[in-house]
């Protein structure tokens, strides 16, 4: 098993441990159920390189997350349980990446033998692996440390301004989706 | 794209559910998911700016020799950090080395290559495409597109080796070869006899003739050789193949082909090819390597295809191959190519034609005959009659042919077809007494 598989399944038990904890603190089973139900499906859909199961993954544990928020679990396994599904979820595409830029052009006979990320030896799959891998760490570190804060500072805020910056954040976010959209086009 | 909507989507969903709630917990939960979405932007790649060019080892092979692709991308614009570039292999090339594709990080002003070996069948392979995407290594933002960079391969056709063809056609050129010209003058094989001119060498005289007339000495003659012209024509009528499974009846065709050219150009003659089918593509005569080059290009190119016009042989340019030539014609044949062949003939023109057998080539290839029922059997016996009937006719009007079942060796075949019949030397003798 490749490094970045690894930390996949790593990062998978991790977003299922932390929200099952939460939600089993929290005195409430049904939620440590389907969590552990959605990370064996993930992993399920890992060993099988099932694109979809990914997506499945993300959207069942931030929804999850947020559930638990809204009903009193203990945020801090939130955050730390959605910054590992968005590292799973990441990496798993990455995989996926890999995997398709390697059959893209080998042949029906030879493709089934190399299908694999691990029996890739290309030093530069290696060294994009590890920018891949360096690269996300900074930025699921930098995440959950701005959550951390997010979650630790108080601010008291009228009611107007809080709608008002919820506005401003959604319209930025919209503005911000339309420019990479066109950008990426 | 799809990835970016999802991610946003859920930056979305949180923070709005958090303003809903008034739950500041729920806002801080996008954190990470904003931070990711901000460092795929902030990386984003700019529209990349690379210059690529392709190299083959070798522009021509011969069937079955590797060549070497080789691509050369030098990036003129920013730092990419990640490049996945695909060469989109021509169909019907196999990569026996290396891969058509590289992935790899590339910084500005950087350079990089990558090759692969390929082999082919028979044919020309024009590489046109590259297919570049560059993206951050998160995967979010990427541009993707087609370059366009050039490139051909031609592979000859297979070649069967033939040592030198004896062929005696009506006429000859002037310049001195291997082929006997029907006329007396400098050579080896005897010709005839003729009263002595002033200037014979003394060893030509023909002493016992001399002897038995009084009045005068006779000379020895002997029969020039020389090059003469020789047209190929190849077969490429979609209805004469016949194909079973990879292997087809025409790719012989094309294999007896070159190797009846290269004989004939060995020996010095003056070799044109006709190839009659879908059009008429000509190779006009000539002589020497070049000409060998031009015929093998013609022959990497043929194809068989459909035409109403040249369905039948009754418009072959006769034109085009010089009056009593040696005309060399390969082809499975068919009954109504008779006639055609026929007026070639009574037009002066040296027929000889090979014929891979149809017949024995479809009955080898299907499964062995003696398991096949009665009435295949029975088939199988009328259709080679009839086929042995029309090559009958054929040598009765003075053509030569030659029918080649392709499983035997092509030089075995046409040297067995070919000998000159030596005259046994008792009957030399008896004829002089």
């Amino acid at each position: 098993m490749n490094l970045s598989t690894r930390i996949m399944t790593i990062c998978i038990l991790v977003a299922t441990a932390a929200l099952a904890l939460g939600y089993g603190l929290n005195r409430q089973p049904i939620g440590v159920l389907v969590f552990v139900a959605l990370g064996l499906l993930w992993l399920v859909g890992q060993r099988y390189a099932l694109r979809a199961f990914a997506g499945l993954g993300m959207l069942g544990f931030t929804g999850g997350a947020l559930l638990g928020t809204l009903y009193g679990v203990q945020s801090g396994w939130m955050l730390v349980g959605i910054t590992a599904a968005l590292v799973a979820w990441d990496l798993h595409h990455f995989i996926q990446h890999m995997r398709v830029s390697e059959q893209a052009e080998t042949t029906p006979e030879d493709a089934g033998e190399r299908a694999d990320i691990e029996g890739r030896t290309d030093a530069e799959a290696r060294v994009l692996e590890h920018l891949h891998l360096r690269r996300l760490a900074i930025v699921s570190g930098l995440g959950l440390l701005l959550g951390t804060l997010a979650l630790t500072v108080r601010l008291t805020l009228s009611f107007g301004i809080i709608v008002a910056l919820g506005l401003v954040a959604i319209y930025g976010l919209s503005r911000l989706v339309h420019y990479l959209r066109q950008e990426s086009d | 794209m799809r990835r970016l909507l999802f991610l946003s989507l859920l930056v979305y969903g949180l923070i709005i559910a958090g303003l809903a709630t008034l739950h500041g917990n729920a806002v801080a939960l996008a954190m990470p998911l904003v931070v990711y979405l901000i460092a795929a932007l902030f990386y984003s790649p700019e529209k990349p700016r690379l210059v690529i060019t392709r190299t083959l080892s070798t522009s021509i092979v011969h069937h079955g020799a590797p060549a070497t692709v080789t691509l050369t991308i030098h990036n003129q614009g920013t730092q990419l950090e990640e490049v996945l570039i695909e060469d989109v292999v021509p169909q019907g090339l196999t990569i026996t080395e290396g891969d058509p594709w590289i992935q790899q990080s590339l910084p500005a002003g950087g350079k990089t290559e990558f090759s692969y070996t390929v082999e082919g069948k028979r044919g020309s392979y024009p590489f046109r495409y590259l297919h570049v995407t560059v993206n951050e290594h998160l995967g979010l933002f990427r541009h993707q597109g087609w370059l366009e960079v050039g490139g051909s391969l031609m592979v000859l056709p297979e070649m069967l080796q033939l040592e030198h063809l004896d062929i005696r056609p009506l006429r000859t050129r002037g310049y001195a070869g291997p082929i006997p010209s029907r006329l007396a003058g400098s050579g080896t094989d005897f010709f005839g006899v003729r009263e002595y001119q002033l200037g014979d060498p003394l060893r030509w005289i023909n002493w016992r003739a001399s002897a038995r007339h009084q009045h005068g000495l006779f000379t020895n003659e002997f029969e020039m050789e020389r090059i003469a012209d020789v047209g190929l024509i190849l077969d490429a009528r979609q209805n004469n193949n016949v194909v079973v499974g990879n292997d087809s009846l025409f790719e012989h065709a094309i294999s007896a082909t070159a190797g009846l050219a290269e004989a004939f150009l060995n020996d010095g003659n003056r070799v044109g090819m006709l190839v009659y089918g879908r059009g008429l593509e000509m190779t006009y005569p000539g002589y020497g390597k070049v000409q060998r080059e031009r015929i093998m290009q013609a022959l990497a190119h043929a194809k068989t295809g459909d035409s109403l016009v040249f369905e039948s042989m009754d418009y072959l340019p006769v034109r085009f191959f010089p009056a009593k030539s040696q005309i060399v014609l390969v082809s499975p044949l068919r009954k109504e190519d008779l006639s055609p062949l026929t007026r070639l003939r009574a037009r002066g023109y040296q027929v000889l034609v090979v014929s891979p057998d149809p017949v024995a080539f479809e009955a080898q290839k299907h499964a062995p005959i003696a398991d096949a029922d009665a009435s295949v059997q029975l088939a199988l016996r009328i259709t080679r009659v009839e086929r042995e009937l029309m090559l009958r006719r054929l040598r009765r009007v003075g053509i030569q042919v030659i029918n080649w079942q392709v499983d035997k060796p092509f030089a075995n075949v046409m040297r067995t077809a070919l000998i000159r019949p030596i005259i046994p030397i008792n009957r030399i003798v008896r004829i002089e007494r």
